[in-house]
Order: C-alpha cells, then sequence, then structure tokens
C-alpha cells in the first residue's frame, strides 16, 4: 500500500473505532437507572 | 393535541435500543454503496468531506431526530405528523409530517423486495445455484431474475415467493411489538451481521496474491493482484477531487444513506424513550456503531475483494455499473474462486448474503414502524391489524415492483422517495425543531437526561451549519438531478409510460395519507370535545 492509502485508511479506521469504543465505554460507566432494574429490595 | 398522552410501550434495555436504532441505520447501503462512492470519488481524499458531513449533518441530524421523536413520544405521537404538531403549534405542521410516514412506508414497499434477492442469494449459496457461473452467466443469472425470465437455479415464480416470505417476516417482527418483536430481532441479527462480516473480512485480507489476466488500454495483460491493492486502490489519496462540489454532496449524501436520516423511521424509535433517557451519548453511539459497520466492514469486503480476483480495471468496471452488479454478481464470482472448493464459496455466499439480508431487515422493521404507529394511535388499531393493512398494501404494490423492475418502476421511487425526499423531511424538521421551537429548547430538549453534556459548539452547529449544509444539498440536488430527473432526461422511451405510473402510485399514496391526517384529526377532535 502506498504511504498515502495507509495514512487515510488507518486514519478512518481509527477515528470510527475510537468514537465506538469510547460512546460503549462511557455507557457502561453511565448511570444504570436507565436499564429497567427494579427498585433496590424488590424480589424477583 | 394534548400534552398528556396514555403510557406507550418502552424499550427494554438501553442496548437494545442502540442496536435497534443502529439496525435501523446499517443497511445494504453500508457494504454496497459506501465502497462504490469511495472509488468513484476521489478514493482517500472521499474520507475528508465523508467524515465532515458526519460531523457537521449525520450527528446532529441524529439528535435532532432522538429529540423530535422523544419529545412527540411523551405528547402520544409515534409519527411525525403529531410529532410536528407538537413543536410548531400550526394547522400546516402536520400536514408537513405526511412526508415522515409517507417516505419510510414507500422505501419500506420496494426495499423488501431488494431484501429479497439477499435472502434467495443466500439460498442460492446454499443450493449452489450460483456455483460454476462466470461473470457473464452470473450476470444473466441476477437479469433473469429481475426481469422473470427464469434461468438454470430458477423459475419465473421464485422472485415472488422471496418478495413474500421477506414481508411475512418483516410484518411478523413488527406485529410482535417493540421489545418481543423489534428490540429481540436487533440483538439477534446486529451481533450476527457483526460476526459475518468481521469473519469475511479477515478470509478477504488473508487471500495473499493472485495472478490475474486483465485488459489493461485493451490489452491482455497478467498482472499480480491482491486485497491491500484493493485498499490501496479505494484510499489513495486523489487531490484533484477534494474542492469538486460534487464530491462534497456525494459524501454528505452517503452519510444521509447510511444514518438512515430524513426518513421519519428514527424519530418512531425515538418516540418510545422515556422523558428521562440519555439521547446525547446513545444517539453518538448509533452513529459510530454504523461508521464502523461502513468504513471498517463494508470498506474492507467487496472492493479489496473483487480487486484481487478482477484486478483495478475490473473493480472499476463493476463499481460503475452499480452497487448491485458488485453485490450480486462481482461477489459470488469472488466465493466461487475462493480455495477450500465449494463448501468455503457456499459457507462465504451464506454469511455475505446472510448479513446484507440482516442488515435489511432491521433496517425494513423500522421504516414499518411509523405508518404502524400512525394507524394504532389515530384509528385505534391494534398492532396486528395494523400490520395486516401494512402488508397487504405492501404485498399488492411490491407486485408492481417486481413486474415492473425493468422499466423503471423501482427507480422513481427510489430516486423521489429515497432519495430526494430525505434532504426535504431533514430540512422541514431541522426548521422546525431548531428554529420554531427555538435553539434553547432545542439544546434542553437534547440533553433531557443526556449521559454527556456536548460541547457549545455543536449548539451552533445544530442551529446554523446542519440547517446551511441541508439548505446547499436541497438546491444542488434540484438543479442537477431532480429537475433532469422530473423531466425524464436519458431515459429509454419504453420506460417513459411506466416511470409516470409510478410517480402516479405515489402520489396517490401521498395524497390518501394526507387525508387519512385530516380524518385523524377531524376523530380526535372529536373525541376530545365529547369528553
Amino acid at each position: 500500500m502506498s504511504t498515502g492509502a495507509l495514512i487515510f485508511m488507518l486514519s478512518a479506521y481509527g477515528f470510527v473505532l475510537g468514537l465506538t469504543i469510547w460512546c460503549f465505554a462511557r455507557l457502561m460507566k453511565a448511570d444504570p437507572a436507565h436499564e429497567h432494574l427494579p427498585p433496590p429490595g424488590t424480589s424477583l | 393535541m394534548s400534552d398528556t398522552a396514555a403510557p406507550r410501550e418502552q424499550w427494554g434495555s438501553r442496548i437494545g435500543l442502540i442496536l435497534a436504532m443502529a439496525g435501523n441505520a446499517v443497511g445494504l447501503g453500508n457494504f454496497l454503496r459506501f465502497p462504490r462512492q469511495a472509488v468513484m470519488n476521489g478514493g482517500g481524499t472521499f474520507m475528508i468531506p465523508y467524515f465532515i458531513a458526519f460531523l457537521l449533518v449525520g450527528i446532529p441530524l441524529m439528535w435532532i431526530e432522538w429529540g423530535v421523536g422523544r419529545h412527540g413520544g411523551q405528547r402520544g405521537h409515534g409519527s411525525v405528523p403529531g410529532m410536528f404538531e407538537s413543536i410548531w403549534n400550526h394547522p400546516v405542521a402536520k400536514y408537513l409530517g405526511v412526508l415522515g410516514i409517507f417516505m419510510p412506508l414507500v422505501v419500506l414497499i420496494y426495499y423488501c423486495y431488494i431484501e429479497s434477492w439477499t435472502l434467495a442469494w443466500t439460498f442460492f449459496s446454499v443450493t449452489g445455484a450460483t456455483r460454476g457461473l462466470e461473470q457473464q452467466g452470473m450476470q444473466q443469472f441476477l437479469a433473469s431474475y429481475q426481469d422473470l425470465t427464469g434461468g438454470a437455479g430458477h423459475a419465473a415464480w421464485v422472485p415472488f415467493a422471496f418478495f413474500f416470505l421477506t414481508l411475512f417476516i418483516n410484518i411478523w417482527v413488527v406485529s410482535k411489538g417493540l421489545t418481543a418483536g423489534i428490540e429481540k430481532l436487533a440483538k439477534i441479527g446486529m451481533p450476527i451481521l457483526f460476526i459475518f462480516a468481521t469473519i469475511l473480512v479477515i478470509r478477504v485480507l488473508t487471500l495473499g496474491e493472485h495472478t490475474i489476466t486483465t485488459m489493461v488500454d485493451g490489452v491482455a495483460q497478467t498482472v499480480t493482484t491482491s486485497p491491500w491493492q484493493g485498499l490501496n486502490f479505494m484510499y489513495s489519496p486523489d487531490w484533484s477531487k477534494i474542492w469538486d462540489a460534487k464530491v462534497w454532496l456525494a459524501a454528505a449524501g452517503q452519510i444521509f444513506f447510511t444514518l438512515s436520516v430524513g426518513m421519519g423511521s428514527l424519530q418512531a424509535y425515538a418516540s418510545y424513550l422515556k422523558k428521562t433517557d440519555d439521547m446525547t451519548l446513545s444517539g453518538l453511539a448509533t452513529c459510530a456503531t454504523n461508521e464502523t459497520a461502513e468504513v471498517v466492514l463494508g470498506g474492507s469486503l467487496a472492493i479489496p475483494a473483487v480487486v484481487t480476483f478482477f484486478g483495478i480495471s475490473g473493480a472499476i468496471a463493476i463499481s460503475k455499473a452499480g452497487g448491485y452488479d458488485l453485490g450480486f454478481v462481482a461477489m459470488p464470482l469472488v466465493f466461487n474462486n475462493l480455495p477450500g472448493g465449494a463448501i468455503v464459496g457456499a459457507l462465504a455466499g451464506f454469511m455475505w448474503f446472510g448479513l446484507l439480508f440482516f442488515a435489511g431487515i432491521t433496517s425494513s422493521v423500522a421504516m414499518a414502524t411509523p405508518a404502524m404507529s400512525f394507524l394504532e394511535e389515530s384509528f385505534g388499531w391494534n398492532r396486528r391489524k395494523s400490520g395486516l393493512a401494512i402488508g397487504a398494501l405492501a404485498l399488492v404494490l411490491g407486485l408492481l415492483h417486481i413486474i415492473f423492475y425493468t422499466k423503471g418502476f423501482l427507480d422513481e421511487w427510489d430516486y423521489w422517495a429515497g432519495t430526494f425526499g430525505l434532504v426535504i423531511l431533514a430540512l422541514i424538521e431541522t426548521v422546525l425543531f431548531v428554529w420554531v421551537f427555538g435553539p434553547d429548547n432545542m439544546w434542553r430538549e437534547i440533553h433531557e437526561g443526556g449521559a454527556i453534556r456536548l460541547p457549545k459548539f455543536f449548539k451552533f452547529v445544530l442551529t446554523y451549519v446542519t440547517p446551511a449544509y441541508l439548505i446547499v444539498m436541497m438546491a444542488w440536488w434540484t438543479w442537477t438531478e431532480a429537475i433532469p430527473t422530473f423531466k425524464m432526461a436519458g431515459i429509454a422511451p419504453d420506460q417513459v409510460t411506466t416511470r409516470w405510473a409510478s410517480r402516479g402510485v405515489m402520489l396517490l399514496i401521498l395524497v390518501v395519507q394526507l387525508y387519512l391526517i385530516k380524518l385523524a384529526w377531524a376523530r380526535r377532535a372529536r373525541r376530545k370535545g365529547a369528553a
């Protein structure tokens, strides 16, 4: 591959993969109250 | 309309919501359209306007549509007419929103037909119907399927059978409801799609070097090819195209199609959000997931595989012939040539068309949702009755697409509803949500329950840049494409009558939907008066 093509390809892959990983990492850290979990103390 | 509403169904989990939203966005275009657009618009340099459009149009529109949808959903509206009225209290608002039911319904009908091809080719891959065919034979196989003449491996009735089956699966899924149907499909279909695509990308990129005979300047030459040459071909920057307005518009268009914005289906899904549900991060995650499917997986599959077996000139010729040739002619030929024989070829074909089918169906069930919601909420129909009504309509009109496919019937719907109409709806909703509703209200609505706070820069983008981008896009497309397309420029004379008939059917659907909106509002007014 030419250097130019490699730079463009890796930049594109890096941007979208980086954004995706960041988003899902933040989602996992975010408040779990958004999931439909039963209130504390409720029996399942 | 009342600002209070009966409780509506809600998403079962956040991951289900994001997978359903991403499933809506990830479609056939991620794997068939994107690589062609990149190759034809400057390769690596195409990625510059592409990502700029992603940041300035794609992501902002995703937030706008989630905002419009949730705002409407909180007031009992699952489709765009009611959503528009909830942000602009004007009698015209609901009629402008007709586009948010019209376009997804129209696209659903012809998209189901294209989706049925992927199901058919999954079947053909397993039965070996395309095994051993050369390029001309493969093209004839596709052509005979499209023009219903029948051929080796399939009879003339087969396209109808696969269309009925595809439509039945779609209606069955949406009739099951939000969590038991759509969300469950996304939770199953999206992982399968990503697994199949990842396996195929690894297989394609490990193909190694091949020696092929190809025509260079009309002279047969033996050349060495590899998948890396394909990636090089796709990403080599052509700086002469970076200031070409067509390239910037093509990039913005691709972002539009790939994220499924301007359709009405994202809003319908977002209407099932709770007031406290996050939209900032989840919307961004939806965009990012789609881009991973498009750039990393879609961009590493078809073009590298085709270049390996047909060379650069072959890939250019196939790309120019269109996305269907790339997916349904070139890729089966690639699978026929894979080392490992018939079983490996059949398995690769099964995975390729299987992933296209899941990409298609997770989008088409989203397209059915606005019309379903409209019928349920406006006329009190249950989900099963709404599904059957839409299924029956899609069945009848889908037959027209199958019968008149080669006469351009489908192309008309694809252009006016599936291409040009998207920009019109996106522009209208942006103006209403940002300018009429007000930038501060819009910003507050998007951040309600937000897991992240967006940089202020995006408020400026949403208020000024995105609308400006859309206005330029619409003006450009109107001048360069819509007017010539309307005048039937370059259309074969034997297609003109069918194409006008196709437009007539579309217009009839639009008029009927406008009338249904009028009826629905009159019905609500009567009920409100009686109460």
